[in-house]
Formats: structure tokens, C-alpha cells, sequence
């Protein structure tokens, strides 16, 4: 029965280089990011040109649908419109990019095109370098809109409570020593900014990684008709993680605006 | 009887992956409330499915771990 079998190694958790440009290693998950960011900013730009006021065509309902549906989820986590529609450009888009890099691998062939042994494409969100970069960045963008919305003294307050011990002691001796507690809950809450971004950045990793190991898995046991259900599985957890990042850093950022 | 490397390792990754019990559990009990919830008034379950979905993945996030913890081991 071993024609029913394809053996593939596990795939290596960092990806291959392709080439390199003056010493920068240009690997295959980065081919297909700047692709997929090409698609992203050639479709805003033709979606751009035939934008009406009354939408006749198709491309434009479609994306007004999807808008909507955004909105709609971000209002659930930030309960007031005006402030979801602030947050749409950065959310939507990171939620519009991992969506097509989930989904991507699902075209037949498409990571199969082989250049000097190692092939061009590879799914980016099975390297921990993008999602790590993607998670660094959105944490960093809810301290710059922390800071840019309590002012950067109160923002690094919140981490470093000195100020509160002052205040509390002036007040009264017990309440002097909860603010001593409290400033030492503030340094824990400098390691919670690491986890937050070590656990975005792993979730999504993990879950798309996990996928690709137990597709080899699946081939070297049958290589028809049982991998199909798996393909399902990796489209519905492309898009719950897709969502699920997109919703979190939604969340932080919510967080970030509210706590003056 | 004496146990290479190769075996430690092995044993080492049942080990990790032992931690996704209690992701599993917490899961199994997350999507249990929502279900009763729903069950109770069905009309905010357009409401109550997000939130699922978002404490499931932040439930899952331990398991995620494991599973990474046991492929670099």
C-alpha cells in the first residue's frame, strides 16, 4: 500500500534562504509577503480608481461588506463607533494580510515551485520571525498611542509608580504601604508587555506551524482524500487566528486609549 | 537497560505535550457556559460567539506553547 503514502520531512522552523542582496538574506516566507502586500496595495489602488458614491460594481459591495462586518466586530470590543472607525486602517489591514496568508496555501501547487532546491514560497505565518515582527509592532503601537493619550510621564507611571507611593504615603501609612505593593505589581506589569507580545506572536505561529507538521504527518500515513478534512481545518484556523490576532491587538489598543 | 539521548528527548516531549490536559479542560468548560448561556436566551448568541471564540483561543494558548516547547525539543 505504499502508493497511498507520500514521505515528506517535517518542515524546518526557520525558513530557507533564496538569496542575498548586499548581506541580507532574502528567505521564501519573505518572497510571499511582499507578494501578498503587492496584491494588497495593486487591488486598494484598481478598487481606488472605480469608487462611486452609488457602488454598481461587484469588487466595491464586496469590500463595502467586508468593511462593514469589521466595523461591526470592532464595535463589540471598543463600544463606540467613532473610535472603531479610528482604529480600522491598522486592524483591518493586518487582518486583511493574514487572512490572504492563511489562506494561500490552500491554492494547489502554489508552494510547490522549487528554485535551487528550496522552494519560493513559503507560508509567512510559519515563520515566528513575521509574527513576531507583526506582534512587536502592534505592541509598540499601543505604547505610542498610551503615551500619546495620557502624556509619556503618566505612561511610564503606570510601569514605575513612584509618584502613587508619594501620594499615598502623604495620605496615610497603610494606605502608603498597598502603594508600596503596588509598585512592585508595576514591574509585573512591564513583564505582561513581553508576554503580550510573546503570545500573540506564538499563538499564531504555533497554530499555522502545527497545521503544515500534521499535513506531513497525515501524507505519510494516506495521501488521498484524508488530507482534504485537514485542508478544511487549516482554512477555519487561518481565519479564527487571522481574527483572533486582529481582535486582541484591537483590544490592547482599546485598553491604551481608556486607562487616563 | 540504558536510555540514549534520543530517548530522553522523546520522553522529554511527551512530557510537554502532557500541559495541553488542562488547556483542553478549560476549553471543554469555556464552550460548555457559552452553550448553556445560549441555551438560556438564544437571542444574544450572535453576541456571545465572538467572545467564545477570543476565550477559546486564549485558552488554547497554552497547548500552543506545548506544542512549541515540543518541537524545538
Amino acid at each position: 500500500m505504499s502508493f497511498l503514502q507520500i514521505n515528506q520531512s517535517i518542515p524546518d522552523l526557520k525558513p530557507d534562504v533564496l538569496f542575498n542582496i548586499g548581506g541580507f538574506p532574502v528567505t521564501n516566507t519573505m518572497t510571499l509577503t511582499w507578494l501578498i502586500v503587492g496584491i494588497i496595495i495593486v487591488f486598494g489602488i484598481v478598487l481606488r480608481k472605480s469608487l462611486q458614491l452609488e457602488a454598481k460594481s461587484r469588487l466595491q459591495l464586496m469590500m463595502e461588506v467586508v468593511i462593514e462586518a469589521m466595523i461591526g466586530m470592532l464595535d463589540q470590543v471598543t463600544q463606540s463607533t467613532k473610535k472603531s472607525k479610528k482604529m480600522l486602517p491598522i486592524i483591518g489591514s493586518v487582518f486583511l494580510f493574514f487572512v490572504l496568508t492563511n489562506v494561500i496555501t490552500l491554492l494547489p501547487g502554489f508552494t510547490s515551485i522549487m528554485v535551487n532546491g528550496a522552494p519560493l514560497f513559503r507560508v509567512p505565518t510559519t515563520d515566528l520571525n513575521m509574527t513576531l515582527a507583526l506582534a512587536v509592532l502592534m505592541i509598540g503601537l499601543t505604547q505610542v498611542v498610551s503615551m500619546k493619550s495620557n502624556g509619556v510621564l503618566n505612561h511610564i507611571g503606570e510601569y514605575i509608580q513612584v509618584k502613587k507611593v508619594y501620594d499615598g504615603f502623604r495620605k496615610s501609612i497603610g494606605e502608603g504601604f498597598i502603594a508600596i505593593i503596588n509598585f512592585a505589581m508595576g514591574f509585573l506589569n512591564i513583564i505582561g508587555e513581553f508576554a503580550k507580545v510573546i503570545s500573540l506572536s506564538l499563538r499564531l505561529f504555533g497554530n499555522m506551524f502545527a497545521g503544515e507538521v500534521l499535513m506531513v504527518v497525515m501524507m505519510s500515513f494516506s495521501a488521498f482524500v484524508a488530507p482534504s478534512i485537514l485542508m478544511v481545518q487549516t482554512l477555519l484556523v487561518g481565519l479564527l487566528q487571522a481574527m483572533v490576532f486582529s481582535i486582541l491587538s484591537a483590544v490592547y489598543l482599546n485598553l491604551s486609549f481608556n486607562n487616563n | 537497560m540504558e536510555l540514549g539521548p534520543e530517548a530522553a528527548r522523546y520522553i522529554a516531549k511527551s512530557i510537554a505535550t502532557l500541559s495541553m490536559l488542562g488547556s483542553a479542560l478549560g476549553e471543554g468548560y469555556l464552550i460548555g457556559k457559552a452553550l448553556e448561556a445560549v441555551g438560556r436566551n438564544p437571542e444574544v448568541s450572535g453576541r456571545i460567539f465572538p467572545m467564545m471564540i477570543l476565550g477559546a483561543a486564549l485558552a488554547e494558548t497554552s497547548a500552543i506553547y506545548a506544542l512549541v516547547i515540543a518541537l524545538i525539543i
